[in-house]
């Protein structure tokens, strides 16, 4: 693909002194009261001198469903599905079996094609949807997520669920527990209808590194949906289910949420608990999220978030009510977006990215600007070093991290008479060739003599980028860059060349090493051969300012041309 | 286990028990101090890796003080302790009788251990073994562990090395395993002492490699168990899964006021109360006779007696009963009052004696005990004296003795 970019981009390139410390941006200021309430968290009651109202106090609760709720709830939020369903589970006017069968069927046209599960849970959906009506019936209160039908990567363990995070070395391993965010979304209703194919334990940006298939885009079959969280976000796409957990270490949720045009969370580092995750990068490991709309997605992270005790990593930080700060469209000012300082990453937009790709970023960024935010061009001087000290950090971290992989106490055991042959046969039988790869790089970086030059070497590059975004986030409020430098690519045209897939995560892995969280939603779309695909936006926030990507996120999908994103081959089932 | 998607999380207890003995140890405390993974492969260590600490322990630099014991020629002797740390314990490995088949088992796997590792300053079996016990007294004291070798909670490797004497660098070390006691430790290290010094003896010092051996109770010696071709490379590097352990001074002041007083300062204690150092040694050993005769001496009794007491009688039922001394019925209260009935010259030590067994196995006051049995003693002693008299005196019959609960003779 043809890489230059002649045209600079049209962006405002003189500074807005705004102010020398970071705030948190707020919705515009109309009076001078505004300004006393500038820094509550909480939102305002609806003033009649205002055109525009923050939502919440119109919004039910999220927290509890209960049966007097009516459907202003949906009708506020017409992209979330989440909602949706609520509303029809709670006006009766379907069951949760008819909703968990209707996404079953879709399930099952489209999976022979796809093949975005490792795992369908048809029995166990349906039983819980039994379930669920019989709770509905009897006047029970249930969870915000109630009827709700979700999928889950196959390294987030679910108990008594196959999980094998793409890899025959674990290939029918059942574990004894679900991992804290699927116990959480269960918790609240959630029907986990299967787990979903990925790269195997998360190496690899195509989902093409499952050692079981390959999952396909819905977009355009022949192509990939990315990676490593390739089947959640195809999942999602192809409407097989309404949300998906994913996992991101270097752009494992963005990247795929880009090529799949579906919303992709990357929280910051610590927000959402790891336990159950099955380790790649522990200090670069996040559990994410995928769905439709930015509303659905604000809601799945709510219920996730939150410190967890039994993840020393995860963070006490408040969870905000996320989806509560989401407002309709039809209560936005005619500039909502003014105040909001949003700095375009000058390194993402040059060499190496598609023309395309790039052209809808900065169609998307003049959005913004139309919108009333300030925009201007930021420099993030270290960013060609993330790719390097990335790859260096996270195979180190992977090669201990996958040692316990040895067929010993669970999944698949190649017997031999004696253990390090055990050990051996067991692992090379069990790992694909990506697995070995990035366990022989990671060993090696950590080995005496060369624990200096790598694997310190890449932490002080780390220390670098980490400086790097700081100093751009407290002049804006948060940054954006494309998600990944092309659109989806050919299945098999990069399974052979690692190098060149590596080189794929340019736009992702800074935000991985500065711990950062972000938010990828469809922004355009760009047409290759007759085909459409999908160019996703990434919005770069301060750590644990996930509020304030969503909100921006939610605003720009809202006013977007083309705010539905559907894959052309579902287009009978979805009429506008 | 080792499952996939678990994670570890700190025991806070394991940090209190650090800083204790850490301080215990006269050591210098990190107030920040971070775990490493240590890397390598082997059953009993289901993660691949055991997360310790490398380059940053909890505590280092530090000593201990120990008294060598009197029959063994005595003397004070300190040896320097080089660091204290945490990490978790790997399971354990039981191999089958018939040699065909091993299990593991991984129960321990993942509980928290302090490592107190020692500067190669001991220069005998003896002083090994002496300073492993006082290391095991020493963390009873503080309440940190059993430290009982047989159960596990105490465990200890040695390296063992030689050199010439006038040569300043250390030879080869060799790690010795496989000692179930002290007296087993002491013994294989003065057999690889031996060992070793016969084959400088012979020229043959580069025979000496840098090795694991195994100490053979059976045949009470050691023997080459695996050689190690060069150092292991652990691939150390911080564990990312713990965050920093970071202690304040505020907490290091709280813990160390509540230590008790320590072996050590005990035996200068009673060195300074006359005591010889056989007396002193035996009693500051155990801390439960040292509170028992703490307790004795506080009720007033002679100390010299009080020691002499528990080191003897007391100590020699306790044997043969196989009990402790806080399992016995005579209270510290007791004894005191007993002492000082002899020494008074109430009773003799004889009948002492005879009250103390009574105290030891069933409990009572000596006060009650001595009204029983010295009435009986000395109405038995005046019926000889009478008879006798009689027998002596005869035709005077005189009663001279008036003894109010004495029955008449007629």
């Amino acid at each position: 693909m043809p890489p230059s970019v002649t045209q600079t981009p049209r962006f405002l390139l003189h500074h807005h002194h705004h102010h020398h410390h970071r705030h948190q941006w707020r919705f515009p200021l109309s009076s001078p009261s505004d300004a006393l309430h500038s820094r509550r968290r909480l939102p305002r009651r609806p003033s009649p001198s205002h055109s525009w109202v923050r939502a919440s106090h119109s919004l039910p609760d999220t927290q509890t469903l209960v049966s007097s709720s009516s459907s202003a709830s949906s009708s506020l939020h017409p992209s979330s599905e989440i909602l949706r369903t609520r509303d029809a589970l709670v006006s009766r006017q379907k069951t949760a079996v008819e909703v968990v069968e209707e996404y079953l069927d879709r399930l099952r046209r489209t999976e022979p094609l796809l093949r975005c599960f490792l795992h369908v849970a048809t029995e166990a959906a349906l039983r819980e949807a039994e379930d669920l009506d019989r709770r509905i019936a009897g006047g029970e209160e249930v969870g915000e997520l109630a009827g709700v039908v979700v999928a889950v990567k196959d390294n987030l363990c679910t108990a008594n669920m196959p999980s094998t995070a793409g890899s025959r070395i674990l290939e029918g391993y059942r574990p004894p527990f679900d991992a804290t965010a699927v116990r959480r979304m269960r918790e609240r209703g959630a029907i986990v209808v299967g787990k979903t194919n990925m790269d195997e334990f998360g190496m690899g940006s195509s989902t093409e590194g499952s050692a079981f298939q390959a999952t396909l885009n819905p977009w355009d079959t022949s192509r990939v949906p990315g990676g490593s969280s390739g089947g959640s976000a195809a999942a999602v796409a192809a409407r097989q289910c309404v949300i998906s957990l994913g996992s991101d270490t270097g752009g494992s949720v963005r990247q795929p949420a880009s090529f799949c045009g579906v919303v992709g969370i990357k929280p910051t580092y610590g927000r959402v608990s790891r336990f159950g995750l099955m380790a790649y990068a522990s200090s670069l490991d996040v559990v994410g999220c995928f769905g439709s709309s930015v509303v659905d997605s604000a809601i799945l992270l709510q219920v996730i978030s939150g410190h967890d005790k039994m993840d020393a990593t995860s963070s006490k930080h408040d969870v905000p009510k996320y989806a509560s700060e989401l407002s309709p469209k039809e209560y936005l000012e005619s500039k909502p977006l003014k105040g909001l300082r949003v700095g375009v990453i000058r390194e993402t937009l040059g060499e190496g990215v598609d023309l395309s790709v790039a052209s809808s970023v900065q169609g998307a960024v003049s959005h913004l600007e139309e919108l009333g935010a300030a925009v201007r061009e930021v420099s993030v001087p270290s960013f060609d070093l993330g790719l390097p000290a990335y790859y260096i950090l996270a195979s180190s971290e992977a090669s201990s991290n996958l040692a316990r992989y040895d067929g010993v106490r669970y999944g698949n055991q190649v017997s031999a008479g004696e253990l390090s042959s055990l050990y051996g046969n067991s692992r090379a039988n069990g790992f694909g060739p990506e697995v070995k790869r990035r366990i022989l790089m990671g060993t090696y970086a950590l080995s005496a003599g060369y624990f200096d030059a790598y694997y310190k070497r890449a932490q002080k590059v780390r220390t670098l980028v980490q400086k790097s975004f700081k100093a751009a986030l407290d002049e804006n409020d948060l940054l954006v860059s494309p998600a990944a430098p092309t659109v989806a690519y050919k299945i098999g045209e990069k399974a052979n060349d690692p190098l060149a897939m590596y080189a794929g995560d340019i736009m992702t892995v800074n935000v991985n090493l500065a711990g950062l969280p972000a938010l990828v939603l469809p922004c355009g779309l760009v047409e290759v051969n007759n085909t459409s695909l999908p160019v996703g936006l990434q919005m770069i926030g301060a750590g644990f300012d996930e509020a304030t990507l969503l909100r921006v996120g939610h605003i720009f999908e809202q006013t977007c041309q083309s705010s539905q994103f559907i894959p052309p081959m579902l287009a009978d089932d979805f009429v506008s | 286990m080792g499952l996939p998607g678990c994670l570890p999380v700190l025991n806070s207890k394991v940090i209190e028990f650090a800083v204790k003995l850490g301080l215990a140890l006269n050591c210098k405390l990190s107030l920040r101090s971070k775990f490493d993974r240590k890397q390598y492969f082997y059953p009993d260590l289901p993660k691949g890796y055991q997360i310790s600490q490398f380059d940053v322990p909890i505590a280092s630099h530090g000593y201990l003080d120990v008294d060598l014991p009197v029959e063994f020629g005595g003397g004070h002797r300190r040896f320097g302790i080089t660091r204290v740390h945490m990490e978790e314990d790997a399971g354990k490995l039981i191999h089958a009788a018939s040699g065909g088949y091993s299990q593991v088992d991984l129960n321990r796997a993942g509980v928290p251990l302090l490592e107190i590792v020692s500067e190669p300053d001991m220069r005998s079996g003896l002083e090994a073994a002496e300073y492993a016990a006082e290391i095991q007294r020493l963390v009873r004291y503080i309440g940190v562990s059993n430290g009982n070798m047989q159960e596990g909670s105490l465990r200890c490797d040695v390296n063992v090395s030689v050199r010439p004497k006038g040569q300043a660098k250390f030879g080869t070390k060799v790690e010795i395993k496989n000692m179930n006691s002290f007296s087993a430790m002491q013994r294989a290290i003065d057999f690889e002492i031996s060992r070793q010094i016969s084959l400088y003896n012979e020229g043959q010092e580069n025979q000496i490699i840098q090795e694991t051996r195994l100490w053979e109770e059976g045949s009470q010696r050691t023997v080459t168990m695996r050689t190690k071709e060069g150092l292991a490379d652990y691939r150390y590097f911080p564990e990312p899964d713990l965050p920093d352990v970071v202690i304040t001074e505020d907490y290091v002041h709280i813990l160390r006021s509540g230590l008790p007083e320590l072996p050590d300062a005990k035996r200068r204690r009673y060195e300074q109360l006359g005591l010889t150092m056989q007396d002193v040694l035996f009693l500051a050993n155990d801390d439960n006779v040292a509170d028992f005769f703490d307790a004795t001496i506080t009720n007033g009794a002679d100390i010299k007696l009080a020691a002499n007491w528990i080191m003897g009688d007391i100590a020699a039922y306790l044997k043969n009963e196989k009990l402790s001394i806080n399992e016995i019925k005579l209270t510290p209260h007791e004894l005191a009052e007993l002492i000082a009935s002899i020494k008074g010259g109430t009773i003799s030590g004889k009948i002492g004696k005879e009250i103390l067994f009574e105290l030891i196995a069933k409990g009572g006051k000596v006060k009650a005990l001595i009204e029983e049995k010295d009435l009986v003693q000395a109405s038995a002693h005046f019926i000889v004296m009478i008879t006798q008299s009689l027998i002596n005196n005869k035709g005077v019959f005189e009663t001279q003795v008036d003894l109010p609960s004495m029955k008449r003779l007629s």
